[in-house]
């Protein structure tokens, strides 16, 4: 089975896997501490990854790249907060509409551009740490990764900070918390909540195309297969702490890390069919991961709630 | 100086209501025929052939209607479990889920029994199957307080490899090898229109969409769906059980997607393959809201959504546009319908101070 010289691909592998969720997860926790769900993650990401895609392989500037996916990502949240923040509709329905045009829009722009085949481009490649690469084990694992990872690290901390330490964490926690009364206090809701769900898109558009760019090196269909949808679930599971979300999506990583590994021997002992029911491992680890964790689940007060000055 | 909408509610009449959303399809359309344009297809050409297609001859028409048999029975029970307040975008694994257990009860009983038992038990099982994988995300959601959707879209990817699995192993079909596909199936649902898809599947579907009404509007467990809907701590004081109704009503759900795979697969294909639902779970739930979680204004809004999928399908052949145009088509309308939505129920006041 699984050899001790592999330990150290299979973390870095799940650290690189967590990487999209985490990052994804960060961006909903702003949007939810605010008190405003997006359901529409998965779509963002989608988007992001596609133009992405597109502006890598145009201009093979891969940081350029990164940027048009976060405008990407702002944009579509701005639907998002248009509708849910000024004209009040309900945001699961709101989100799952930025959902449904996200999946149908990035598949028909790359089928259309690109035809039916797929296309690589350059992927980013992962660079070392000086020193710390050197640590037995972990070195490989943690501390030779691509720079987006060392990136999303820095956010869960960054995160944190700024949600638990600074004034604009404190007002978009009131804001999430308890609308009326940020307002009695001068705070502008509106104002807090679009800032926060705009950081929402962003940070998927991001995840998208570290997906695309960094993972895959080509774009396909519905390629984020519901990490979207589980970034969403893992802030529950983190109970808003950007912290736990990024514990969370190691959870799905590993798994998914472990049963890659897996995969070949499945393939060489001949029950290669049974490697499908090995690919579900991850998906039923965050299943599990909610279950055992929604019992402590309580978000901001005014979570999913419109709010209506009198 | 700060701009301040003011939201004012103004009676519509039901008419209105019912009609209004429809509106988002044509500015769809008007969005999509610019973004052909852009890519360099005729949008003229485009919805010509599309029109041409899926409704100006018999068999197109004929291909639309089972097109939307699937919507209709997956949006009726969506739109059920959207009245207790649950939302199941998980039509899509329980439609897998039928579709596998249809093919699987179908691969066992039909050299054995009659051809209509077979069917009998292929339709109750498929159903047995979609209420039982939708249970689950329904029981988390109704007793743990586990997001129903997050659930339901992992469930749908589970349902997948499952399928992906069962074809390459007990549901293969021998004598294909390039193709992981289930062999031909024997029991199947009677042809409406011979020589076309249409199948006795959609007068099926129109029944149960029927019967939902009255289940909802007509009896007890109805009103109980409707009110754990629309004020869940009023039922808890009416001596209603929120959480067991919130399960039955997934469960509803669940069955009628289930029901909608069985019916594609004996219907429609009259095989197993991986790519039968290319989302059509999740375009039942656009389905779903534009008949307003209706039962009976499901009807036709399925109806147009076959026509829509069939139509592209028709300009994919004749321009070579992707198919999932469609797909981005509906995801403006679903966004559309929102903001006619609002703009129709309210009267919207700028103030700027």
């Amino acid at each position: 089975m699984i050899q001790i010289e592999q330990i150290p691909s299979i973390i870095n592998l799940a650290i690189v896997m967590a990487t999209p969720i985490a990052m994804a997860s960060i961006g909903e926790v702003f949007s939810e501490r605010s008190g405003v769900v997006n359901l529409g993650v998965e779509g963002m990401m989608l988007m992001g990854a596609f133009t992405s895609f597109h502006t890598a392989y145009l201009t093979n500037n891969l940081p350029l790249a990164y940027l048009v996916a976060v405008v990407t990502g702002i944009l579509m949240a701005l639907i998002h907060a248009f509708l849910s923040i000024t004209l009040r509709v309900d945001q699961t329905i709101s989100g799952m509409g930025l959902y449904f045009l996200g999946f149908g829009l990035s598949d028909f722009l790359y089928k259309t551009i690109y035809g039916s085949q797929y296309v690589s481009i350059n992927k980013t490649s992962m660079i070392p740490i000086p020193l710390l690469s050197q640590i037995p084990v972990l070195g490989y694992g943690l501390f030779t990764n691509y720079p987006l990872t060392y990136f999303t690290l820095l956010s869960v901390f960054l995160a944190w900070f700024l949600i638990n330490k600074t004034r604009f964490g404190l007002h978009t926690r009131a804001v999430g918390e308890n609308p009326r009364v940020a307002d009695s206090l001068g705070i502008n809701v509106s104002t807090y909540k679009y800032v926060s769900v705009v950081i929402g898109g962003a940070f998927a558009g991001l995840a998208g195309a570290f997906l695309c760019i960094d993972i895959n090196g080509l774009f396909y269909e519905n390629m984020t297969l519901g990490m979207g949808f589980i970034a969403v679930g893992l802030v529950a599971f983190g109970r808003w702490s950007p912290l736990r979300a990024y514990a969370g999506s190691l959870i799905f990583g590993f798994t998914w890390s472990i049963s890659s590994t897996l995969q070949g021997y499945f393939q060489q002992a001949g029950f290669s069919q049974y490697v499908y029911a090995l690919l579900m491992l991850p998906y039923l680890a965050v299943i599990i991961a909610l279950i055992m964790m929604s019992r402590k689940a309580k978000g901001p007060a005014w979570l999913g709630l419109p709010y209506y000055r009198e | 100086m700060g701009i301040l909408l003011k939201f004012e509610e103004r009676r519509i009449s039901s008419w209105i209501a019912a009609i209004s959303p429809y509106g988002g399809i044509p500015l769809a359309f008007l969005v999509a025929a610019v973004i052909m344009q852009c890519s360099g297809i005729a949008p003229l050409a485009g919805f010509t052939s599309f029109f041409e297609g899926a409704v100006l001859n018999p068999t197109g028409l004929a291909v639309s209607l089972a097109r939307s048999t699937a919507f209709l029975f997956m949006a009726v029970g969506i739109g059920l479990s959207f009245k207790a307040n649950v939302l199941n975008i998980g039509a899509e694994g329980q439609y897998l889920m039928g579709a596998i257990a249809a093919t699987a009860i179908a691969m066992v009983t039909q050299d054995s029994l009659p051809l209509i038992i077979s069917l009998a038990f292929c339709l109750l099982g498929a159903a047995a199957i979609g209420a039982l994988w939708a249970s689950v995300a329904g029981y988390l959601r109704a007793y743990m307080g586990v997001n129903e959707i997050i659930t339901t879209v992992m469930m749908n990817i589970l349902a997948f490899k499952i399928l992906q699995w069962l074809l390459r192993g007990p549901l293969k079909n021998p004598a294909s090898q390039q193709w992981p596909m289930s062999p031909p199936l024997k029991t199947s649902i009677a042809e409406l229109v011979p020589g076309t898809t249409l199948n006795a599947g959609f007068i099926l579907a129109l029944l149960i969409s029927i019967w939902t009404y009255f289940l909802l509007y007509r009896t007890v467990q109805g009103y109980k769906i409707r009110v754990v809907g629309s004020n869940p701590s009023a039922a808890t004081y009416g001596g209603i059980n929120v959480r067991r109704t919130m399960v039955y009503a997934i469960m509803y759900s669940g069955a009628l997607a289930g029901l909608a795979g069985a019916v594609d697969v004996l219907g429609v294909f009259h095989f197993l393959y991986e790519g039968i639902s290319i989302g059509l779970g999740y375009t039942s739930v656009v389905v779903a809201l534009i008949g307003k979680t209706d039962p009976l204004l499901i009807v036709p809004a399925s109806i147009l959504f076959g026509i829509t999928y069939n139509g592209f399908t028709y300009m994919q052949s004749a321009l070579g546009v992707p198919y999932t145009l469609s797909k981005s088509v509906e995801g403006m309308i679903y966004l559309f319908i929102l903001l006619i939505d609002v703009l129709t129920r309210y009267r919207i006041k700028v103030i700027v101070k």
